[in-house]
């Protein structure tokens, strides 16, 4: 009820300032600090408005036009980031630089927060709007770290194995992490238990005994370019494998090994 | 019977509820060790004689070495589940854990917390400029700006944003930025009062 009723004021206050200015409008899409943001397709508003509990997207005015496209590709990029990486059983290639990008973004917003008055109303709305952006990120990275922390020694192994030139699936700092928790992990096992077994059976291998990611694991696709010829193969002895096609914005239940991929290259996302 | 010092370690994780850390059972862990050892001298005596012709003690002696990889598989889940578990509250509790779940865990586990602490500490600073990222905040979507919050222990004076201070008292009640009070609540200092 609030929420409607600040919005009604938003727009009411939209109007007035459309009389006077000649500034362009994105009042009917998503915007933030004048720019639209997750130029969002009904898809992108649902998934969006179930996520954080408000039926309609807001539609709110520009506190500050000093954002340019870039920052705003940064968050509809990082929101597909973010559900990928939720969604996909394995760790995803690092994002590093879109991470960065948002984090600046988040920061600039903040700086710009603090010199606004208290209770204004736009202020309150970007003010959530950062929480927002900011629950994304967390989530991302935590999502990640956790990733991490499941599959260390597979994580690690797959790095070790990565010819040059390929992208890495870690940031830096991110494998300095999961180096740490390697070394600390294996170092605890071996005081306590490994050190006092019989000579024979102290060498343990980590990449066997840490369950790796289950790549036949089931994801919910949506296809965003057509493709053609996917082979899929087959689960049991019994299947033979097939080919199939996925139209452009077709949706797909289907297992992760066999679309892993077109994630990879943007061509199909996780939802 | 083999291997039932190990099976009750595992039993005794899996009877505790999802995120308990029941205490660390040393005197389990070490008769599993003892037991390790004495199968395996008895094994590396009847190798010696298996070797002196007498093939049947063959099957004896591969029924041990299983006993054993069993043994060893079991300590080590016990171990890894609890460094999970241990893991977990280090990102319910923050850095610092309250005394009774400390007093649960061995002194290898301390040392592997602190470790992991200082290891993900590092990560969070890396993140962003300045003071980095506390990735333990923000764990639900939010849904609004402020929360309902009623006061479950005496904490006293508190800061919002803005520079004014409020006073905690026990049973009172706030209406709070719930990116102030996250920490708080996970503390069981604030509750957030759903209606």
């Amino acid at each position: 009820m609030w929420v409607k009723r600040q919005e009604r004021m938003l727009l009411e206050h939209a109007d007035t300032a459309r009389k006077h200015t000649q500034q362009p409008h994105y009042y009917d899409c998503y915007c933030l600090n004048g720019i639209q943001f997750l130029k969002s397709t009904p898809h992108h508003q649902q998934q969006y408005g179930r996520l954080f509990g408000c039926a309609t997207t807001p539609r709110i005015l520009p506190i500050s036009a000093s954002y340019n496209l870039g920052h705003l590709q940064g968050f509809a990029v990082s929101f597909q980031a973010w559900m990928n990486e939720k969604f996909s059983p394995e760790l995803l290639e690092s994002k590093s630089e879109i991470v960065e990008c948002v984090i600046e973004q988040l920061e600039h917003m903040e700086e710009n927060l603090k010199r606004t008055k208290g209770g204004d109303l736009k202020a309150s709305i970007h003010r959530m709007e950062v929480e927002r952006i900011r629950y994304v990120l967390s989530s991302y990275l935590r999502s990640r770290i956790r990733k991490i922390e499941k599959y260390f020694p597979h994580v690690l192994e797959k790095e070790k194995t990565r010819t040059e030139g390929e992208p890495s699936i870690l940031s830096p700092e991110e494998f300095a992490f999961a180096k740490e928790y390697m070394a600390n992990t294996e170092a605890h096992l071996k005081n306590v238990a490994l050190k006092h077994m019989p000579p024979n059976l102290q060498k343990v291998d980590l990449l066997k005994i840490v369950p790796e990611p289950n790549l036949d694991a089931f994801v919910f696709l949506r296809v965003k370019e057509k493709q053609e010829n996917i082979l899929v193969e087959p689960e049991t002895d019994e299947q033979s494998e097939y080919v199939i096609d996925l139209d452009k914005d077709s949706q797909h239940l289907i297992r992760y090994k066999t679309i892993a991929p077109l994630v990879a290259s943007g061509a199909v996302k996780l939802i | 019977m083999f291997c039932e010092k190990a099976t009750e370690l595992i039993r005794e994780l899996h009877r505790a509820s999802d995120g308990q850390l029941p205490s660390y059972n040393e005197d389990g862990i070490r008769q599993v060790l003892e037991e390790m050892k004495a199968l395996y001298e008895q094994n590396q005596s009847d190798v010696n004689e298996a070797k002196s012709g007498h093939s049947e003690l063959i099957p004896t002696i591969k029924f041990r070495h299983c006993s054993l990889l069993r043994n060893r598989r079991c300590v080590l889940a016990y171990l890894y589940d609890r460094l999970l578990r241990i893991r977990a509250l280090r990102w319910e509790y923050g850095s610092v854990l309250p005394n009774a779940v400390r007093f649960q865990m061995s002194a290898d586990e301390v040392l592997w917390f602190n470790q992991y602490k200082k290891s993900l500490a590092t990560y969070m600073r890396s993140l962003g400029g300045g003071d980095g990222l506390d990735l333990t905040q923000d764990i639900k979507p939010p849904k609004s700006l402020y929360i309902e919050v009623r006061c479950l222990k005496d904490y006293g004076e508190f800061e919002i944003d803005d520079g004014t201070t409020i006073l905690l008292k026990k049973n009172s009640q706030h209406f709070l930025p719930r990116w102030k009070c996250e920490q708080l609540i996970r503390q069981g200092i604030l509750e957030h009062v759903l209606s």
